[in-house]
């Protein structure tokens, strides 16, 4: 098998593939997708922390909801990817 | 463990062996409740007397336990959540709220008290008899000393923070003292940030305040409707 077929930069030019991912950084910690998935987050916490009553998860999803919500956009702008 | 009861005094009634062990957890403990609570619905009558003293340590250190770490981290959030209202730290990229985002900010700080009141206002509406009535009190006490007892510390904390550690003066020798090794230009900005968010602290201690006060009104509001609702039922019967 040749394993260059994973090689994305096979399948596109290494300039549209980094835009991708500027793309999908600058879209998920902010605007409408960094809400969504914050409240995704919150409602995967609230299920498994009332309704499963699994608090390990319900902490893990409750901190995800943190992150998208607080830390997400500082970060990802301190890292050069926005 | 065997005890005898019944409505109307009848044979023996075998009690789970679990009850010796000691619940670990709130859930442990709400199980528990609602186990001995179906039994007492179905006839059973438990003397409060089996509640023994250990038990009501147990459960009044359980009621402690799971609320205070707890709630104590949830309630050192607050200012971050108080921030974000008040503008001064970005929530998805924006200090520019949106009614959405201020709801859901909201939300995101009494999450944890609403979720975990929800779960507690199932557990402490389980009572019938004397004896899972002595189980609802003391993980009640132990619930409110530890809510109480949070609410004094964050309260006196944040108060230290506005009062004693952010003060004008004590920023102003923290930035002098950096200024050896940053630039002054970029430390210009940090100090007039903390100098506008000191005031955070202020509302969060009250936020802090005002939301555990309610919480514990919905619980006794939970516990106080489950004692009407008794009381109607030992009319009824």
């Amino acid at each position: 098998m040749d394993v260059r077929v994973l090689d994305p930069t096979t399948h596109m030019s290494g300039g549209q593939y980094v835009v991708f991912w500027q793309y999908l950084f600058a879209n998920v910690f902010q605007g409408f997708w960094a809400r969504f998935l914050a409240v995704a987050f919150l409602c995967l916490a609230a299920y498994f922390g009332i309704r499963r009553r699994n608090f390990q998860m319900f902490v893990l999803f409750f901190i995800c909801a943190l992150f998208v919500t607080f830390l997400g956009y500082p970060l990802a702008k301190m890292a050069g990817m926005l | 463990m065997a005890g005898s009861g019944g409505r109307d005094g009848g044979g023996p009634i075998v009690m789970k062996e679990h009850q010796e062990e000691k619940p670990k957890g709130l859930l442990d403990a709400i199980s528990e409740l609602q186990y001995f609570y179906t039994q007492e619905k179905n006839g059973m009558d438990l003397p409060g007397g089996l509640f023994t003293t250990k038990d009501q340590v147990i459960y009044l250190e359980l009621g402690f336990r799971s609320t205070f770490f707890s709630g104590l981290i949830m309630a050192l959030l607050t200012p971050f959540s108080m921030g974000v209202l008040e503008k001064m730290i970005p929530v998805f990229g924006s200090t520019d709220l949106s009614p959405f985002d201020t709801f859901y900010v909201l939300l995101l700080t009494l999450f944890y008290l609403i979720g975990y009141g929800v779960f507690l206002g199932i557990g402490v509406r389980c009572f019938h008899s004397e004896y899972t009535h002595a189980m609802v009190k003391n993980l009640l006490q132990g619930i409110v000393a530890a809510a109480v007892l949070k609410v004094v510390i964050v309260f006196l904390f944040f108060h230290f923070i506005y009062i004693k550690l952010l003060t004008e003066a004590k920023i102003l020798t923290v930035v002098s003292y950096l200024s050896k090794y940053l630039d002054i230009e970029k430390l210009a900005g940090p100090y007039k940030w903390l100098l506008e968010f000191r005031p955070v602290f202020l509302t969060s201690a009250w936020f802090v305040l005002i939301s555990t006060a309610i919480w514990l009104a919905v619980l006794f509001g939970c516990y106080f409707t489950a004692l009407r609702r008794n009381a109607r039922m030992k009319d009824i019967e």
